[in-house]
């Protein structure tokens, strides 16, 4: 059952088009992995999805309900999270305090029952606390519970980005490279965890430059090239298609020996 | 009656002096990206300085422009030198900078009323004036509107003709780059804010000749040069040149306006602050875009 | 003037200047919303306030009228608070200040333009006695205080807080996860507004007169100046700076009176003050007191697991 519907979706940007005419499909309980060479309108097409930015065309539908138009908080009440690709943590606030921000339907969250039905949301808060800390410990972030987000490393911080993504328990994960920049040991743990938390129930759709990782990973691929859906199906498929190197490769001519 | 002419020179007059204060104020905001509010005592200084010159009737107009000129360009290159660039240095974020220079601006208006006391003072140059159709046009306002324009046309040649001129630009559009192709930056800052500011202390005089001399004078005309710089587009000096004028053009009619509606002209001051609103709320690019 | 009045008069004023400070923390410390038009909502309170008891409306509603005035006008600000640059919103709101000093001194019957206005006292039956004035001034500003600061604590360490924060930090992110940054921003600058305009009110019916110049933007870049050396971030702090700005404030003049400053105590005040917070700029941005974490049960639990292991 396809969780995640896109037809025909497009975005111009100041006379780019960056996204034309994207159609594609995300299965339930997948791992679906979006790749393409730089400026292909991958991080945009995400964009669309989260309504982030609004889509001049096509539509987008999620579990038979339709999605653009959506402010970005009510996408994310759909079931829908999002890691970006640089995190986008609270960097001054704690590592317990970033996690817990993202949990959903917290009574303390309103005015008024922040001021008058403090028992209520201190237990829930209590609730909470558990959950993000087993969060925690799965990521490996314990250590780190109380310190400001600032002092995460670099691998961390994108750990954290995804951890906060889970406390919402959503249905769908975007993840905009979440192995970019980090170690190839930690890409690979990165991935083993995902894989665990898609054997659990969650949905990932993946952008992805380390295609030595995701394609071990990945149930289908779409390859994505100057804003069009140009290749798709599992990785085995995809690789062996000449039209995945040219993509990436470019076209380069043997004439450049200036 | 509306006295047409009037109401054109006294556009012109405005615009000028908007054009001459403003100046730096576009161009160091655009290049420091912060908006500095401790400018209007640059402008102020540059009056009191100019009235160490004026004392006396009949004393000429040159060396008190100059002595302006350079007091107030000093000043600006001490205020950056001292506090903006160090602070800047210390990653200080764009509110810590606007209330560093509102507190720099608070040191510089009250030690000059220290100096010079709070009580208006006036220069004591005589102006003559003439008649050009039916407006009245005094001497001050001829040397304004000329030093605005020659500052215009020098700047404009500064800005395409030398390298310095070509090095301001490039800072402005794109430091990184600018510092990577080889142009020392910090010296381009150096004297654009050295310049900026010597015009502003010019434009100074001509305020302080035109009205009253008292340490507010500087912080007056602020929220008006920011309407204009935001309306020409902050950073953009020809974009500027066409604000100063719209500006000067839409208070003088639009007092005209008021009193025929019936309003009080102490709404004057109010139409440089809603355009500042409206632009920044609706176009924050300024007309140029 | 009688030295009991002057102290309960300090501390009446620090009250008045703590409450603009909790209410610039609530917007700025708290959410990062740089509001420079602070003395534009404590001047509707002020003027509300006014026309108000002038006409007859007891204590309670003269109170709820200038919150809600300031109130109305903060939610109006929320427009271009969402869309504008720090540096941009805070020209606007600076601007928007001016703008309602500018409509006052024109519109001269709405309330005495240029020439001000009087203003009851609210305590107007203890008049014989100057210092039972003053006094009782004093417990309904300390009053005020207390449960405005209550209120300020109980939201900040909330999960309602901690959204605030997020906000204050990235709302960008803040949105992708999943909380509505237009509304939170709007309650708060509404609400933070609406307690600048008490502050105007108590401010109006403690000094009886009111004009125009009273209002400048100087009111604002103080309250600024008192929320930055305090601490922004830290109800604490907001209320430490009030204290601190406005005791150097009193403390030159009196300075005047005993000691022979080569400076006019009035530009003496400002030039230390202009140096203060440049020098707080430099060297502890943070503020004297600095911003707690986020204090709920969570914290409290998680706290414990860590010790214990």
């Amino acid at each position: 059952m396809a969780l995640l519907v896109l037809t025909n979706v497009s975005k111009n940007f100041g006379g780019l088009q960056v996204v034309s005419r994207a159609s594609l499909e995300v299965p339930e309980g997948s791992l679906t992995g979006l790749v393409g060479p730089n400026g292909s309108g991958k991080s945009t097409l995400f964009h669309l999805i989260f309504g982030l930015v609004r889509p001049d065309g096509g539509s987008i539908v999620f579990r038979g309900r339709p999605l653009q138009g959506l402010a970005p908080h009510a996408v994310y009440g759909q079931g829908l999270a999002f890691a970006f690709q640089l995190p986008r943590l609270f960097f001054r606030l704690s590592v317990l305090d970033n996690l817990l921000f993202a949990a959903r339907q917290q009574a303390g969250e309103t005015m008024a029952r922040a001021l008058f039905s403090r028992r209520w949301w201190q237990r829930q808060e209590e609730a909470l606390a558990e959950k993000a800390f087993a969060v925690m410990e799965l990521l490996g972030l314990t250590r780190m519970a109380l310190e400001p987000a600032a002092k995460l490393s670099g691998g961390q911080r994108k750990l954290l980005e995804i951890g906060r993504a889970l406390m919402a328990d959503p249905v769908l994960m975007l993840l905009d490279e979440p192995a970019a920049g980090v170690n190839p040991v930690l890409a690979r743990q990165i991935y083993e965890t995902l894989d665990r938390l898609r054997r659990r129930g969650l949905t990932l759709f993946v952008i992805e430059h380390r295609l030595e990782v995701l394609f071990d990973f990945a149930d289908r691929i779409y390859l994505m090239d100057a804003g069009r859906i140009v290749l798709s199906g599992r990785p085995q498929e995809v690789l062996a298609d000449p039209l995945f190197y040219d993509t990436y490769v470019g076209a380069v001519t043997v004439n450049d020996t200036a | 009656m509306i006295n047409f002419p009037q109401l054109v020179v006294n556009s012109f007059v405005t615009g000028g002096l908007y054009l001459l204060a403003g100046t730096g104020l576009t161009l160091t905001y655009g290049l420091s990206r912060f908006p500095n509010f401790a400018y209007a005592e640059f402008v102020t200084l540059g009056a009191f300085t100019g009235y160490l010159f004026l004392r006396h009737p009949g004393q000429p107009v040159v060396p008190a422009l100059l002595a302006a000129f350079v007091a107030a360009g000093l000043l600006s290159v001490a205020a950056h030198a001292l506090v903006f660039r160090p602070l800047q240095a210390r990653n200080a974020g764009l509110i810590h900078l606007m209330i560093a220079s509102i507190g720099l601006g608070y040191v510089i208006r009250h030690a000059i009323g220290a100096i010079w006391g709070w009580s208006a003072l006036s220069y004591q140059t005589l102006w003559q004036t003439y008649e050009v159709l039916t407006a009245r046009l005094s001497a001050l306002w001829l040397w304004l509107i000329v030093t605005a324009f020659l500052a215009g046309v020098a700047l404009h040649l500064l800005l395409t003709r030398s390298r310095i001129g070509k090095a301001i630009r490039a800072t402005a559009a794109n430091p990184e780059l600018a510092r990577v192709t080889g142009i020392d930056t910090d010296r381009v800052t150096l004297l654009t804010w050295f310049l900026g500011a010597a015009l502003a202390g010019t434009a100074g005089v001509f305020r302080a000749a035109d009205t009253r001399l008292y340490p507010m004078l500087g912080w007056e005309i602020l929220l008006p040069i920011f309407a204009a710089t935001v309306l020409g587009g902050i950073g953009n000096f020809y974009g500027l040149i066409a604000a100063a004028l719209i500006l000067g053009l839409a208070e003088n009619f639009g007092v005209v306006l008021l009193s025929t509606i019936g309003l009080s002209t102490e709404y004057r001051m109010a139409i440089a602050f809603l355009v500042l609103i409206l632009v920044l709320v609706l176009r924050p690019k300024g007309l140029a875009r | 003037m009688d030295p009991v009045i002057y102290v309960l008069d300090t501390f009446v004023f620090v009250g008045i200047f703590a409450l603009l400070s909790l209410s610039l923390n609530l917007e700025y410390g708290l959410t990062g919303l740089g509001n420079f038009g602070k003395v534009a909502f404590f001047m509707a309170g002020a003027y509300t306030w006014t026309l108000l008891s002038r006409a007859g409306v007891p204590f309670l509603g003269c109170l709820a009228g200038a919150a809600l005035m300031a109130g109305v006008l903060g939610g109006l600000v929320t427009f271009p608070a969402l869309r504008l640059r720090e540096d941009y919103l805070a020209i606007v709101t600076l601007s928007f200040g001016e703008i309602m000093r500018l409509i006052v001194k024109a519109e001269k019957g709405l309330a005495g333009g240029v020439w001000g206005i009087t203003v009851p006292s609210a305590f107007a039956g203890l008049a014989a006695t100057p210092r039972l004035v003053a006094g009782a001034n004093l417990l309904a500003v300390c009053a005020t205080v207390a449960l405005v600061f209550a209120f300020l604590q109980l939201l900040a360490h909330s999960p309602y807080g901690r959204v605030l924060r997020g906000i204050r930090e990235d709302d960008v992110a803040a949105a992708a996860v999943g909380k509505n940054v237009v509304l939170y921003k709007a309650q708060v600058l509404v609400l933070g507004s609406a307690i600048a305009g008490v502050a105007g009110g108590l401010f109006a019916q403690y000094v009886r007169f009111i004009d125009p110049y009273m209002f400048l933007p100087t009111v604002t870049f103080f309250v600024w100046i008192m929320l930055i050396v305090g601490g922004p971030g830290n109800n604490w702090g907001a209320l430490l700076g009030a204290l601190v700005v406005e005791l150097m404030n009193r403390g030159t003049r009196i300075a005047k009176d005993y000691l022979q400053l080569a400076v006019d105590p009035n530009n003496m005040q400002f030039i230390m003050f202009g140096l203060l917070i440049i020098l707080i700029l430099f060297y502890r941005p943070e503020g004297l007191l600095r911003e707690g974490p986020v204090k709920t049960a969570a914290r409290g639990k998680v706290s414990r697991w860590l010790s214990s292991s």
